[in-house]
């Protein structure tokens, strides 16, 4: 499941198309859950899977802030990107605490972007701030 | 006898004065320059859509509802043009905000606090033209965020307006001091 919605977002990027924006990002939240919990259980393929899911979550939000050259925004994803491959090549490589830090960082990032440019609404809806 | 006073009730009609204009509540200064300092800041207050769309409209329509159909805003010169640079009508001024909004965010722009004599306050220059309506001056400093380098500015500015009679913006010229644009903290 995991690989085959990785390989949709994959083939919308390649064709230029974006998601729309919260449905990349609410697969953000249980694909960072999930990568928690199979390092904690050192289950590391199912860890390499999640943290795979991540880099492509976040290769989609680069692309929803390229047009408009955002550059904190695009900073924060690249950089989660760049943390979800470490986090990969770690659990691929059976190292839990290199895992776990990306892990960590990775959280700051997310944390990062939504203090910028995430509004919650009344509603507990959330928009997205230029 | 009619053929008598039929002239005199015609003078006396004719020297009748007309009615009296009902006057229009006075116009004040800092009541319309602070509103449009309210909904320049506001400039900044809008969302992207999921789908990646600006949605500037609702705040860049507030701010053009200060100006008169015929209004003229009058700014600096900047990347795409030389010179004084002159947007006139509504949808001129639309294009301005429009643009102004997309290219900045954390707008904080405040009408300057002068001091004397440990009394603060805001001053607002204003007078009145010999057509009517008013003319205020302010000088104020430009604090804002580039949207797209998020580096934060400081610059001091001053902005000279003419009001019609209903308080609309006939004429605002804004001239920005950028040789003394200082960058700050966010």
């Amino acid at each position: 499941m995991i690989a085959i919605s990785a390989a949709a977002a994959i083939a919308l990027s390649a064709l230029g198309q974006n998601r729309p924006y919260d449905q990349v990002m609410k697969e953000v939240g249980p694909a960072y859950a999930n990568l928690k919990k199979n390092l904690d259980a050192n289950a590391f393929p199912a860890a390499v899977q999640d943290a795979t899911k991540l880099e492509s979550l976040f290769k989609e939000t680069e692309n929803f802030w390229t047009p408009f050259k955002t550059k904190d925004a695009l900073d924060f994803a690249k950089n989660a990107q760049a943390l979800a491959q470490t986090a990969s090549a770690a659990a691929r490589d059976n190292n839990a605490q290199k895992a776990q830090g990306a892990y960590n960082a990775l959280g700051k990032a997310c944390k990062g972007c939504h203090d910028s440019h995430r509004e919650a609404m009344p509603d507990k809806s959330f928009k997205i701030k230029p | 006898m009619i053929h008598t006073v039929a002239p005199l009730f015609l003078f006396l009609f004719l020297q009748t004065p007309a009615p009296a204009q009902p006057a229009g509540p006075a116009l004040q200064p800092e009541l319309l320059v602070d509103q449009w300092f309210i909904r320049l800041n506001a400039l900044d207050d809008w969302y992207i859509t999921v789908n990646g769309k600006e949605e500037t409209d609702a705040v860049v329509d507030k701010f053009v509802e200060l100006y008169s159909k015929d209004a003229f805003h009058e700014v600096q010169p900047n990347e795409n043009q030389l010179g004084h640079v002159i947007f006139h009508g509504q949808e001129g001024i639309k294009k301005w905000a429009t643009d102004f909004a997309k290219k900045h965010v954390h707008l904080a722009y405040r009408i300057d606090f002068m001091t004397r004599d440990e009394k603060p306050t805001q001053l607002f220059y204003s007078t009145k033209p010999p057509w009517g309506g008013l003319a205020a001056a302010v000088e104020f400093s430009a604090v804002y965020t580039n949207r797209e380098d998020r580096k934060r500015f400081m610059i001091p500015g001053s902005a000279f307006f003419i009001f019609d009679q209903s308080g609309k913006i006939q004429r605002v010229r804004i001239y920005m001091l950028n040789d003394e644009a200082e960058e700050i903290e966010q």
